[in-house]
């Protein structure tokens, strides 16, 4: 039982910082020019930034969304199974990836909320910056307070503590 | 005062791969990077290949990447750019020598639009001009201002990963036209850039934008196209 779980969260694991790590890989490959003629990193704007931060952040939770199908289904097997594979999500050293999962599904929600906003209401696109930048403060409203009390548990069970 | 220009090279007789070049040259701090890159072509190696026609931001023939982004080598100052000056063609389309690219997937994106006016055959021929009230044409006025640089067009992500997206400059050019009263293919140009090769492709990067020497609000008209045939708002 406990190798199948362990076996379940790997995949996940794998998967979801597997993609995510691929998706950086080809974002900026693309920035710096596919094939043959490679140059430096486009130098655009927050927007160019955002676009490619929208696009990691999507494969990532996409990627981990079918990993999560995949440890959600061993509560059909057994309640031992499913607690044994999220065991994995309490361990210490687990945490930091936890605190990437809700950094990437916060920063993905409100990006997607502002491009939508330019879907709808054309002359916001003018003020695209403030926007951008707006978007930012959010994240860091959102994100920074679970981020602090996620690690800091994290650091109390760890072994330095 | 010195300039040092760092210019990609690519001679596809002889190289695989395109390097960079250095140049040092006397420059004045109000020359434009195109007196740069004539210095250079003019007389220390006449081998440098670079498109230029104007030379005054009208014609749109000198774009190229200056320090990473996308602008008009005639419009830029030495003034305003960090040395050494790094100067490589514009990216996404099929390299051909040095600076010089082949723009045919850029004017191939620009016709499939058909950008011109399309009159309606339904109403006689007009005997004198097509009447505009000044509000009409302030509709598009933005729009009317590309010279077709391909400055937007190659700094759209998108675009670097799929040459078969109509590009930024396109969906300017049917911008134009589909906002214009006296024009009647509204529907038809709405139905192409419907499809998958077009405005829809667009993920509001805001490259473009920045990108554009003359200052059209590209990222706003791409979004007033994709309103347009979402509503049929136009």
């Amino acid at each position: 039982m406990e190798a199948i779980a362990f076996a379940i969260e790997a995949l996940v694991f794998i998967l979801t910082v597997g993609s995510g790590v691929f998706a950086l890989y080809i974002v900026v490959d693309l920035m710096q020019l596919r094939k043959a003629n490679r140059g430096p990193v486009y130098k655009g704007g927050i927007g160019q930034w955002s676009w490619a931060a929208h696009r990691i952040t999507g494969v990532g939770l996409l990627a981990f969304l079918f990993g999560h199908i995949v440890d959600t289904f061993g509560v059909g097997v057994g309640p031992e199974l499913y607690d044994q594979t999220i065991h994995l999500y309490q361990q210490w050293w687990f945490k930091p990836f936890e605190v990437l999962l809700v950094a990437a599904t916060i920063y993905h929600a409100i990006n997607g909320v502002r491009i939508i906003l330019f879907d709808f209401w054309p002359n916001l696109a003018l003020k695209q910056k403030s926007f951008a930048y707006a978007e930012l403060v959010l994240f860091a409203i959102a994100f920074l307070p679970a981020g602090f009390f996620m690690m800091r548990q994290a650091v109390e069970a760890s072994p330095f503590a | 005062m010195q300039v040092t220009l760092r210019v990609q090279r690519f001679n596809p007789e002889h190289d695989t791969d395109p390097h960079f070049e250095s140049y040092t040259i006397d420059a004045d701090a109000m020359d434009r990077i195109l007196d740069c890159l004539h210095q250079v072509k003019w007389y220390r190696d006449s081998s440098l290949a670079l498109r230029r026609s104007c030379a005054h931001g009208i014609c749109g023939s000198d774009a190229m990447v200056i320090n990473g982004v996308n602008a008009l080598a005639c419009k830029v100052l030495v003034k305003d750019v960090k040395q050494p000056i790094t100067v490589e063609p514009i990216r996404g389309l099929p390299l051909t020598k040095d600076l010089v690219v082949d723009m045919d997937p850029f004017f191939s994106g620009y016709l499939a639009v058909k950008p011109w006016l399309i009159a309606d055959d339904a109403e006689p021929e007009p005997e004198r001009e097509r009447i505009q009230s000044a509000a009409e044409r302030e509709r598009f006025d933005d729009t009317t201002k590309c010279i077709l640089c391909a400055a937007c067009t190659t700094s759209c992500p998108i675009f670097w990963s799929d040459q078969e997206y109509v590009g930024p400059a396109a969906i300017v050019g049917a911008h134009r036209f589909i906002f214009d009263s006296r024009d009647a293919g509204g529907r038809e140009r709405i139905e192409i850039l419907s499809g998958k090769n077009g405005a829809f492709k667009c993920r509001t990067a805001f490259n473009c934008t920045a990108a554009c020497p003359r200052g059209i609000e590209v990222t706003k008209a791409i979004q007033e196209v994709k309103q347009a045939a979402l509503f049929g708002s136009f």
